[in-house]
C-alpha cells in the first residue's frame, strides 16, 4: 500500500500535530523517529483514523481516507506493549478481528492456527494473557493484526520493554515478516539503532513536526539540524570561530585548530560560526585515538580527560583545545594502553564532519 | 513478617485506632443479631415482616436496574469525552449523597406528586408515585444513583482508550467495541456499584418515607414496630434485616470476585 499524509494537521490540549507531510511507498519499511514527546503514537493514531483531522489528507493509494473508520482503512495497528485484551485468551485475541468480519468459526480457527504456526506461538494458544511475557505478548498482537492480512503495519514501539534476547528475536521476525507479507510497515521509535537496522526510510520528528525525512542511510548521514544530529548520536557539536569554503571544502578554525569539512549535506556560506548556520557535528565513533599521529588531515594532539567502560566499548572525553567525545572498541583502548589523562592523537576524517544548518 | 515482631509505634498506633473502629461497627450488629436470635422464627414466619422485606428488596432491584440502565452509559461518556458543563453536572451527581434523604423526598414529591407537571403526566398514563412501588424505586434511585454511578465511571476510567482503539482497528463497532471489550473491562467496578446502589436503596428510609409511606419497605416497618411495639418487639425484625444483608452482600461479592478472575464469564 502507498500512504501519503499531506499537510495532516489535528491538536490536543496542549499538542498539536502540525503539517505532517510523508510519504511511505509500497512495500516499504518506514521509521516514525524521535523522542519522547514528539508526536509519534499521536501521529500513529491519526493514521489509524482514531483522531479527526483539523487539517490536511491521508490517501491510501491515492484514495482520500480521511473520513473512513479505523477498521476500514485495511491497516494492521499494534500499539506499545501490544495491548492484548486481557479478559480473552490468546485464541480468542487473535481471532478478535475475523469474528467482527462474520467468519464462521472453522475458517478463524484455520486463519488463527497459520498465524500462530508462522509466529511459532502455537504453544501459547490457551494462555490467558497475563501468564505471557513481554516478548510472547509482542507476537501475539503481531498475529492479531497479521491473522488479518493488512496491506499497511502501523507499529508503535514494538521492541521497546523487551529483554534484548527477545528484541533481537522480534526485530528478525519484523524483517521477515515485512518481505515475505509484501505489506508496507510503519514503525515508530525512539531508537535510532532500531530505525538503522530495519528502516529503508525515515522521518524524524520533534515537536509535533517532521524536521527531516528521507532514505534512512541519507538522514543518518546528513543530519540538517543540530536536533536531528544529537538525536541520531552525533554528540560532538562544534561551533567553529570561523570558517572558509575552499572550493569542495570547509576549513574550520576552532580555539586556534584548522579543520577540514569534505563537502557533505548542507553547504555553508563563509562567515562566522556564530553568526548561525556555522554548527558542524560529527559521531563519537567516528573520532580516533591513538599514541602516534596520523596521516589524516584532522589530526590533533590532547589529552584524555574521562572515559567511561560500556562493556564492549569504552567512551573517551578528550581536551585537544576544545571538548570531544570519542567511543572506541575496548580492545583498541587496551592495545593502545590508553589511561586517564594520556596525551593522545585525535584524529576526524573530514568525510565524518557534517555542516548543519541550524 | 510476624505481626508480634513489629515495633514500629506508628503500625500498632494504627492498628489500635483501626481494632476500635472495627468494634464500633461490629458490635451493634452483632448484638442485635445475636441477642434476639430466639426471635428470629417468628419474624421469619411473620408474612407482614417477609413482605416488607420482599418490598425492599424487589423496590431496591427495580432501582439498580433502572440506574445501571441509564447510569452506565452516563459514567462512560463521563470517563471519557470532555465537553461544556460536564464538570456542573458531574457536581449534581454527589448532590443526592449530601442533601439530608428527607429533604430530597420532599424533592421528589414536588416534582413527582399528583400536583405537580411531570407526576400529572405520568398519572395520566395510570403511573403514580405517592404511595406506590413506583415513588419507592423513585425515591430508591434518586438516592443510591451516585454510588453506581461514581463505581462504573472510575471502572471506565481504568480502561485504557487505547484497547477501545485496538478493538476499532480490527473492525469492532463502538457498540461492539463496548460490549466486547469495555463492558467486560470495567465489569468488576460495574457490579461493585450495582452492589452499592443496591445495598444504599435497600437501606433508604428517608426520602422513601416522604414519598411512599405504602406498600412499607423493611426500613418504614421496622421504623412502625419500633414506634408502636417497642425496642423489644422491633430487635428479631432487625437481626433478620441484617442477617439477609449480609448473606445478599456475601454471594454478590462472590459473584463479582468470580467474575473479575481472568477468563471468568
Amino acid at each position: 500500500m502507498h500512504l501519503r499524509l499531506e499537510g495532516v494537521t489535528s491538536t490536543w490540549p496542549g499538542f498539536t500535530l502540525e503539517d505532517i507531510t510523508i510519504e511511505i511507498g509500497d512495500r516499504q519499511y518506514f521509521a516514525l523517529l524521535g523522542p519522547t514527546g514528539s508526536g509519534k503514537t499521536l501521529l500513529l493514531e491519526t493514521m489509524m483514523g482514531f483522531h479527526r483531522l483539523r487539517g490536511g489528507r491521508i490517501l491510501a493509494d491515492d484514495r482520500d481516507i480521511s473520513m473512513l473508520p479505523p477498521g476500514q482503512r485495511g491497516f494492521g495497528y499494534v500499539p506499545q506493549s501490544g495491548v492484548l485484551f486481557p479478559h480473552l485468551s490468546v485464541r480468542q485475541n487473535i481471532e478478535f478481528g475475523l469474528s467482527t468480519m462474520k467468519i464462521d468459526q472453522a475458517a478463524r480457527r484455520r486463519a488463527s492456527d497459520e498465524v500462530m504456526g508462522e509466529l511459532s506461538i502455537t504453544h501459547l494458544e490457551r494462555r490467558q494473557i497475563q501468564n505471557l511475557s513481554a516478548g510472547e505478548r509482542q507476537k501475539v498482537a503481531l498475529a492479531r493484526v497479521l491473522v488479518m492480512k493488512p496491506r499497511l503495519m502501523l507499529l508503535d514501539e514494538p521492541l521497546s520493554s523487551i529483554d534484548t534476547e527477545a528484541r533481537r528475536d522480534l526485530r528478525n521476525l519484523l524483517k521477515r515478516l515485512h518481505s515475505e507479507s509484501g505489506s508496507s510497515f510503519i514503525h515508530v521509535t525512539h531508537d535510532q539503532l532500531e530505525a538503522l537496522s530495519l528502516a529503508d526510510s525515515v522521518a524524524i520528528m520533534k515537536g509535533g513536526r517532521i524536521t527531516q525525512k528521507g532514505s534512512t542511510a541519507a538522514v543518518f548521514s546528513n543530519p540538517e539540524s543540530e536536533f536531528v544530529a544529537r538525536f541520531l548520536g552525533y554528540e560532538n557539536i562544534l561551533v567553529p570561530d570561523s570558517f572558509r569554503i575552499d572550493g569542495d571544502i570547509i576549513r574550520l578554525t576552532l580555539n586556534g585548530k584548522e579543520l577540514l569539512c569534505s563537502r557533505r549535506g548542507y553547504f555553508p556560506e563563509a562567515g562566522r560560526g556564530s553568526s548561525g548556520g556555522g554548527k558542524f557535528a560529527v559521531r563519537p565513533d567516528h573520532v580516533t585515538v591513538s599514541k602516534r599521529p596520523t596521516e589524516f588531515p584532522n589530526c590533533i594532539l590532547g589529552k584524555i580527560t574521562d572515559f567511561v567502560d560500556l562493556g564492549l566499548l569504552v567512551e573517551l572525553t578528550l581536551d585537544v583545545g576544545f571538548t570531544l567525545k570519542s567511543i572506541i572498541t575496548k580492545d583498541a583502548f587496551m592495545d593502545n594502553a590508553l589511561h586517564d589523562k594520556d596525551a593522545v592523537w585525535v584524529s576526524l576524517r573530514p568525510g565524518s564532519l557534517v555542516s548543519l544548518n541550524g | 513478617m510476624s505481626w508480634l515482631r513489629i515495633r514500629s509505634p506508628f503500625i500498632i498506633a494504627s492498628t489500635l485506632f483501626g481494632l476500635a473502629l472495627a468494634l464500633f461497627l461490629i458490635l451493634p450488629i452483632a448484638a442485635s443479631v445475636i441477642g434476639p436470635s430466639a426471635g428470629l422464627y417468628s419474624a421469619i414466619t411473620d408474612p407482614r415482616t417477609m413482605s416488607a422485606i420482599w418490598m425492599s428488596f424487589y423496590s431496591a432491584f427495580l432501582a439498580t436496574l433502572l440506574i445501571a440502565a441509564t447510569g452506565v452509559p452516563l459514567a462512560y461518556i463521563f470517563a471519557r469525552y470532555q465537553f461544556h458543563g460536564k464538570s456542573f453536572i458531574d457536581s449534581l451527581i454527589d448532590l443526592p449523597i449530601l442533601i439530608p434523604h428527607n429533604a430530597a423526598g420532599i424533592a421528589l414529591l414536588s416534582v413527582l406528586g399528583p400536583g405537580s407537571l411531570l407526576g400529572g403526566f405520568m398519572g395520566s398514563l395510570g403511573i403514580t408515585f405517592v404511595d406506590s412501588v413506583y415513588g419507592i424505586v423513585a425515591a430508591m434511585a434518586f438516592v443510591s444513583a451516585p454510588f453506581l454511578i461514581r463505581s462504573a465511571q472510575e471502572a471506565f476510567s481504568g480502561v485504557s482508550p487505547t484497547m477501545e482503539y485496538v478493538a476499532k482497528s480490527l473492525g469492532a463497532s463502538d457498540l461492539g467495541t463496548f460490549r466486547r471489550v469495555t463492558l467486560p473491562l470495567a465489569r468488576k467496578g460495574i457490579l461493585t456499584g450495582c452492589l452499592l446502589a443496591w445495598g444504599r436503596a435497600v437501606s433508604e428510609f428517608g426520602a422513601v418515607v416522604i414519598l411512599a409511606y405504602y406498600p412499607k419497605t423493611a426500613p418504614i416497618y421496622l421504623f412502625d414496630v419500633f414506634v408502636s411495639e417497642g425496642l423489644r418487639a422491633s430487635l428479631p425484625i432487625n437481626a433478620l434485616l441484617i442477617c439477609l444483608a449480609v448473606i445478599v452482600i456475601l454471594a454478590f461479592r462472590g459473584v463479582v470476585a468470580r467474575g473479575s478472575r481472568p477468563g471468568g464469564r
